[in-house]
């Protein structure tokens, strides 16, 4: 693979051009993070809005009509409905755990089953989210995928 | 509190299906020699039994297919019937009631070991998964 970098003055906006054969799965998962560069949600916090980037978002979650962002200590609103973000996040290491609930792969920690059958997903802070055995093979499918993500 | 709020949603829902057959009870000789304070009491007990039985399923067996009715159905019959019997209401062989008890919780033994099962095939895959991630 080469690896060519131009730093120019004249350049007003960063370009990226890949050329290749085939988009393998790999390349496809690279692309989709170039799409996610210099990609941010906005968040409302104390009337003050922020600008998220999805690398630091935990997860998603929607309660009584409104969405959250849930970063590492801090939770936002956010205009956005649960199903935009899975469509512009959905590509990428974000998946729907349950009803109400989009994870990032990237801060789990591991899974675990509590004795009424349910399904916890353990994320790097120490939170709990239960999923919902609906969207098992879909989480499956993804971690699969993402393997060289991380 | 969820769980509070459910039991009382629960108890609401079975006392006033258990109100009708009060009402049906009324009207018949069987409840001519008791007072009505005392089959409110045994009318609450029952309501009161069987929605901290679904509770309880509700919160230990959470499962949304059809079976869950069965078992809740069959539960709240048995304690109804129970409660009936032992306040003499109701007169059969104990022992009936006693296989039907014993089998509605082998049903839900069962029930509860498949689904923790299926949730344990599936935590074992997605954490493999993970640690691979993990070390990719």
């Amino acid at each position: 693979m080469k690896l060519k970098i131009e730093q120019s003055d004249d350049c007003s906006d960063i370009e990226f051009i890949i050329k290749c054969k085939t988009i393998d799965s790999e390349l496809s998962k690279l692309i989709e993070k170039i799409r996610l560069y210099g990609f941010a949600l906005q968040g409302k916090k104390n009337d003050i809005t922020s600008l998220i980037s999805p690398e630091d978002i935990f997860y998603f979650e929607s309660t009584d009509g409104r969405t959250y962002i849930y970063r590492e200590k801090d939770v936002f609103e956010c205009e956005l409905k649960l199903y935009e973000i899975e469509e512009r996040l959905g590509s990428v290491s974000f998946v729907r755990i349950n009803k109400a609930t989009i994870l990032n792969l990237h801060k789990l920690n591991g899974f675990k089953t509590q004795m009424n059958g349910k399904l916890t997903a353990l994320l790097v802070n120490g939170e709990k989210l239960e999923v919902n055995r609906h969207y098992v093979p879909e989480m499956k499918k993804r971690l699969a995928e993402m393997g060289g993500l991380k | 509190m969820k769980l509070i709020k459910n039991c009382i949603i629960n108890t609401v829902y079975v006392f006033s299906v258990l109100s009708v057959v009060f009402g049906i009870l009324c009207v018949s000789d069987i409840l001519e020699s008791m007072p009505y304070e005392d089959i409110v009491f045994i009318l609450l007990l029952m309501s009161a039994a069987t929605s901290l039985f679904t509770t309880i399923r509700e919160q230990f067996l959470p499962i949304s297919s059809g079976i869950k009715h069965i078992i809740d159905i069959a539960g709240c019959v048995i304690i109804i019937f129970a409660i009936g019997y032992s306040v003499g209401w109701l007169s059969f062989n104990s022992l009936y009631l006693l296989l039907i008890t014993g089998t509605i919780i082998i049903v839900y033994l069962l029930v509860w070991l498949i689904t923790w099962l299926g949730a344990k095939h599936d935590e074992d895959d997605l954490n493999n998964l993970l640690h691979k991630n993990h070390h990719n």
